[in-house]
């Protein structure tokens, strides 16, 4: 009896030790931040693949959120639906708004957090924060909704001299995505098949990052491949007469109708040239 | 299926005459070494030790004073003897009450039996040292009056007290009336069963009583490791977690009332949901909670283990109770136990209605519940019974941590307020038993209505994707609202015989448990706001039937060692229509007719037809062999050795045509050491006990199903202690159990899961030196303190300990009681359930998609006052 009693002694003890046990990763928050990569070569000046020399002198980007996904993308699937409900590793749901040309770090208005996962692609969200939405508990709120059909926010915006030859082309343009930009559906049987989110969301942006405590997301965006295709001798006058302008449309006729399509590519174009994601630890 | 415990015999015991197996009782089993081996001789005894496998903890009751019959004039006409046979029950306080005429020798001699039977003083039975109600047959025989008479009234002490030998008539003295013959004993509030190992707990609810409990499930903490939580609301049944598993809403534990199942088969919110609110408190006498698969007994979803309520009434007349108390909380409850009856006859019924203790939580619900048992000739019993049950009730459901953290939400708010539920249940049932001394045969019928309808919101806005067929759409809400209504059609049989070998009874059990279950479930998604479905996400019709067949023996080769059990073998089918069985299942409709946000299309991939239902069925069998060995040849202790197999049938929804194994199965190993003693007045018992369950399919809490889905296989190792001491004015229960549960594949921890959990109840209770009208008063404390450890998160998250203490103080006079409960005492904050997934209730600028935590609310201190009173009770 007595060794009955000593052997369950020693294996309750041992069970007390062990406690609650690993069920595998970790929950991480951090600081997500922003800054543009120009800056950070010491030059706003390029070359464009259009042959234009171009000097920036504004760039900003709204960004509305960032979403990094566990599993690699398929860019060629044909889901309509734009979140993949319980794919997520890390998120960044509120916005920032990016002066692109400036390589300071520009933190988010939230806080970011993400498990310990890895992730192999991202997602960025540009969509505005006029939209309303009602809650659950009929409370409305100034909160974008990335399926929201109608928005007036700018998400992306540049002003500039572009040079070819001896001609100077001082141009600005923005970008808003909204009813405006909708693609038809080609088939009345799928009126889903071309949601707005889809316009909205930048990806899949190949990243390969596993969060880890203590540590901060930072996005560095290159606007120099924004306006890599854009034509801008074929851009018309803005407002003023004297600054030409990359129209904000996708539809409609008109020599510089092209010049915007290729801008708004370049800006929602899933790119690590443009967007590059990493993790990084300010205490190492 | 269905249940068909041996109580099915016990219940009844106390008019079948069984002498083999009364002798043994507590006059041996305390008093030398090999006495408590003797249990194992009486397994199929009306009384055995609810705490201990073999010992005996339970005496029956004891006559101190004792009255003879007054002889009526009618004697003098009779040519022989005659005899009335009366049932009497002794109450606690050792008063004989509810007498009744078992066997009549005329009106006469019956009325003069009665006369003198209520005069009659007895020390009361006890149960681990505690006093309990017992019921006992006098017979009184009458011949002509050859022998003087004594007066009506006069009373003839027995000296000095001894204990009634049982089973055999005392020597009759000539002339009339002869000396009474006491019979049999049964000690009442406990069911009497033949205990399968040291998980095996009958448990007598006794003084326990006394602590403040919320509804039927609440009982279940007087055994070892279970954790209740709830994130769907009063109405909504509890999630339990029980020696490591997460047990659900019962979909891990096979739950019963008096043998009749109250686990749904092909419940839509999980199949074998079990909601044990239709249950009035007031009638729970005990519970038997067996932790594993070990009995025979013991049929589907007896996984992690399973839990039998035995109802009964002690107090007679018509007691009335009304409670009063935080949050609006009114609740009403009348019971009526006929005086002349026994406490298995009895009717309640229960009004209850609470604003809760925050926004959204409100509930209201009634309840009646009645049963006769009406005794037959040759000792056999006949029990009818139902039961009616309906309740509404609102939910809070989760709340995520960042919410409340911000002051977005209340720590008792909610996130969505359209989440709660409606629940019915009606019953009908009868059981008939009979046995004798080597045999026993017992036959039940029961009919179930169940209604249930429960909607849960824990992700918020994340789950409505969209999809190329869907016209387009924001996120709608991820509102689950889900129907369930089913007829249940359940026998259960059960036939004993037992003989004498080596000079040892053995026995064995063979019966069957079955049960028909005709269902029809659906699941939609709602709108949020608006509660409006916008996609139907399962149509089922089913029946699903189980048939269970039995073996359960118990074996003595020796005086010190018993083997019980046997085998188990069920056989499930499973016809299930699904009316919605297209969703989703094309990728090319056609363009003439586009088949948008519809559910349940009738096409298929270019736009080939196709009926939207599809029908699939199968069966498959499962036997379980289930075997206890009993080994004590040490005083006061017993060591037991445990294995069983267990079985769950899978969810309907699941069910494709010839699927292969429709069910999981789990395999549970234990050895425990079992202690029982009498110090003086006092009763102790303890039980230490090692245990392995491995599941080959388990079930995890998938938030975005709202339910426990597959997962791969787990296992459980770990142990639990329990002790229990219990005098003649206190009652100690404490249980401790510690367990680490795991995937087998990755070896990681299961999630949610406690690995700590302890249990104290105590209560005090005695007469206070005061009295009014030679009445004394009376006076009860008793306190309840919960404590959970940490439990394992996903994510390598903890979540935060559980400590709560409820307590209930009480003054009594005569039949009245006033007694104030106060629950959370100390108004710990704490989370009851807690959780880490993703989820989105708009909380934060945009989508919040990756895991987070968040919580239930345990309830704060609520302060309940009450008053009963009973009248009738003694007539």
């Amino acid at each position: 009896m007595r060794s009955w009693l000593a052997w369950s002694s020693t294996a309750l003890l041992a069970l007390i030790g062990c406690g609650p046990s690993e069920t595998g990763g970790e929950l991480v928050t951090f600081q997500p931040l922003a800054s543009g990569l120009v800056g950070v070569h010491g030059s706003t000046d390029f070359d464009t693949g259009s042959g234009y020399r171009v000097h920036l002198s504004a760039a900003k980007l709204h960004i509305g959120a960032i979403y990094l996904r566990l599993g690699q993308s398929n860019p060629g699937s044909a889901n309509a639906s734009c979140v993949g409900a319980t794919t997520y590793g890390l998120q960044v749901p509120g916005p920032a708004d990016v002066d692109v040309l400036s390589d300071e770090l520009q933190p988010f208005t939230v806080q970011g957090n993400a498990t310990s996962d890895l992730d192999q692609s991202a997602e960025i969200w540009l969509n505005g924060e006029q939209e309303s939405v009602t809650s659950g508990n009929g409370e409305t709120s100034g909160r974008g909704d990335i399926n929201a059909i109608d928005s007036t926010t700018i998400v992306a915006s540049v002003a500039g001299v572009a040079r070819k030859g001896d001609k100077a082309f001082p141009f600005e343009g923005s970008i808003r995505i909204g009813r405006d930009r909708l693609i038809p559906t080609s088939n009345p049987a799928q009126p889903g098949q071309n949601p707005i989110c889809k316009l909205r969301i930048v990806s899949p942006i190949p990243v390969h990052i596993r969060p880890e405590a203590g540590g901060q997301l930072l996005l560095r965006v290159d606007p120099r491949p924004w306006l890599d295709s854009v034509e801008f001798a074929t851009l018309l006058p803005g407002e003023d007469g004297t600054t030409l302008e990359i129209r904000d449309v996708s539809n409609g006729s008109g020599p510089d109708v092209a010049a915007s399509r290729n801008f708004f590519s370049g800006v929602t174009g899933a790119s690590a040239d443009v967007y590059q994601f990493s993790w990084f630890n300010p205490a190492l | 299926m269905i249940l068909a415990h041996p109580h099915m015999f016990a219940q009844r015991a106390a008019s079948v005459p069984r002498q083999s197996s009364r002798v043994p009782l507590a006059f041996h089993a305390t008093s030398r070494p090999t006495g408590v081996l003797l249990c194992i001789a009486c397994a199929t005894a009306v009384v055995c030790a609810p705490g201990t496998a073999l010992a005996q903890t339970t005496e029956p009751p004891l006559v101190t004073q004792r009255v003879e019959a007054v002889t009526p004039p009618e004697a003098s006409g009779l040519r022989r003897p005659v005899q009335v046979m009366l049932s009497i029950v002794v109450d606690q306080d050792g008063q004989v009450t509810t007498p009744i005429v078992i066997s009549s020798a005329g009106p006469s001699f019956d009325e003069a039996a009665l006369a003198a039977v209520k005069k009659w003083q007895f020390s009361a039975a006890k149960r681990e040292g505690q006093p309990v109600s017992s019921r006992i047959r006098v017979a009184f025989e009458f011949s002509a009056p050859a022998a003087p008479v004594l007066a009506t009234g006069s009373a003839t002490p027995v000296d000095p007290p001894t204990a009634l030998p049982l089973g055999k008539p005392e020597s009759a003295t000539s002339g009339a009336p002869n000396t009474p013959s006491p019979t049999e004993v049964t000690v009442q509030g406990a069911t009497a069963q033949r205990s399968h190992g040291a998980s095996d707990f009958q448990i007598t609810v006794g003084a326990l009583r006394l602590i403040p409990r919320q509804n039927a499930t609440d009982f279940l903490k007087l055994a070892p490791g279970i954790l209740l939580t709830n994130e769907g609301g009063d109405g909504h049944a509890e999630q339990v977690f029980l020696r490591g598993f997460d047990a659900r809403e019962g979909q891990d534990v096979e739950f019963s009332v008096d043998g009749i199942p109250i686990n749904d088969s092909g419940n839509t919110h999980g199949n074998g949901y079990a909601d044990t609110h239709f249950i009035i408190p007031e009638l729970i006498q005990g519970l038997r909670v067996t932790e594993g698969p070990f009995s025979p007994y013991q049929g589907n979803y007896a996984v992690a283990g399973s839990a039998d309520y035995h109802l009964g009434l002690e107090a007679r007349g018509v007691t009335g109770k009304v409670t009063y108390g935080s949050w609006q909380t009114q609740r009403l409850v009348l019971t009526w136990g006929p005086p002349s009856e026994s406490q298995q006859t009895f009717g309640a019924v229960e009004a209850y209605r609470t604003d809760g203790f925050g926004p959204h939580r409100s509930s209201r619900r009634t309840s009646a519940m009645g049963q006769y048992e009406i005794p037959l000739p040759s000792g056999a019993t006949l029990r009818i019974g139902g039961q009616a049950y309906a309740t509404h009730y609102e939910s809070a459901g989760v709340i995520r941590e960042d919410d409340w953290r911000a002051g977005r939400v209340g720590f008792f708010g909610t996130e969505d307020p359209l989440q709660g539920g409606d629940s019915s249940r009606f019953s009908l049932y009868a059981n008939y038993d009979k046995s004798g001394a080597h045999s026993g045969f017992s036959q039940g019928v029961y009919l179930v209505r169940r209604a249930t309808r429960n909607r849960e919101d824990f992700t918020g806005f994340l789950l409505d994707t969209q999809d190329v067929l869907d016209t387009l759409h924001g996120q709608r809400g991820d509102l689950i609202d889900t129907s369930f209504g089913a007829w249940t059609l359940g026998g259960r049989g059960l036939g004993r015989v037992s003989t004498v070998m080596g000079g040892l009874e053995q026995s064995i059990d063979v019966g069957y448990q079955a049960r028909v279950d005709l269902t029809h479930g659906t699941q939609y998604r709602d709108t949020v706001p608006g509660n409006i479905p916008y996609r139907l996400e399962s149509d089922l019709d089913s029946t699903l039937t189980d048939v269970g067949l039995f073996a359960d023996a118990n074996l003595r080769p020796l005086s010190w060692l018993a083997f019980r059990g046997g085998v188990r073998v069920d056989s499930f089918s499973f016809d299930v229509l699904n009316n919605c069985a297209s969703q989703g299942d094309f990728d090319n409709p056609s363009r003439m007719r586009p088949p948008t946000n519809e559910s349940c299309h009738d096409q298929l991939p270019n736009g080939a037809h196709r009926e939207p239902i599809q029908r699939s069925s199968t069966g498959a069998i499962k036997v379980m062999p289930r075997v206890t060995a009993l080994v004590g040849p040490f005083q006061h202790f017993n060591l037991s050795f445990s294995f069983g197999e267990g079985v769950r049938s899978i969810d309907p929804s699941y069910i494709s045509q010839d699927l292969d194994t429709p069910f999981a199965s789990v395999r549970a190993y234990e050895g425990g050491v079992q202690y029982a003693h009498s110090l003086g007045p006092v009763e102790l018992s303890a039980r230490s006990i090692f245990f392995v369950t491995k599941v080959d399919r388990d079930l995890v809490f998938s938030q975005t199903a709202g339910r426990n889905v597959l997962a791969n296989g787990t296992t459980r190792v770990g142990w639990a202690g329990a002790a229990r001491a219990a005098g003649s004015f206190f009652d100690e229960s404490a249980n401790l159990t510690l367990v680490k549960p795991t995937f087998d594949d990755t070896g990681l921890a299961i999630p949610y899961v406690p690995s700590l959990v302890f249990r104290d109840d105590a209560a005090l209770f005695r007469d206070l030196p005061w009295t009014i009208g030679e009445s004394p008063l009376k006076a009860s404390l008793a306190v309840g303190w919960t404590f959970v450890g940490k439990r394992a998160l996903p994510y390598n998250e903890v979540s935060e300990v559980i400590s709560v203490i409820d307590a209930n103080a009480a003054v009594g006079w005569r039949g009245l009681e006033l007694s104030l409960a106060v629950t959370n005492l100390f108004d710990t904050r704490y989370r009851l359930g807690e959780y880490n997934f993703a989820s989105d209730f708009h909380s934060a600028p945009e989508p919040t998609l990756v895991a987070a935590r968040a919580f239930t609310a345990g309830a704060p201190r609520g302060v309940f006052l009450s008053l009963s009173g009973n009248l009738g009770g003694q007539s």
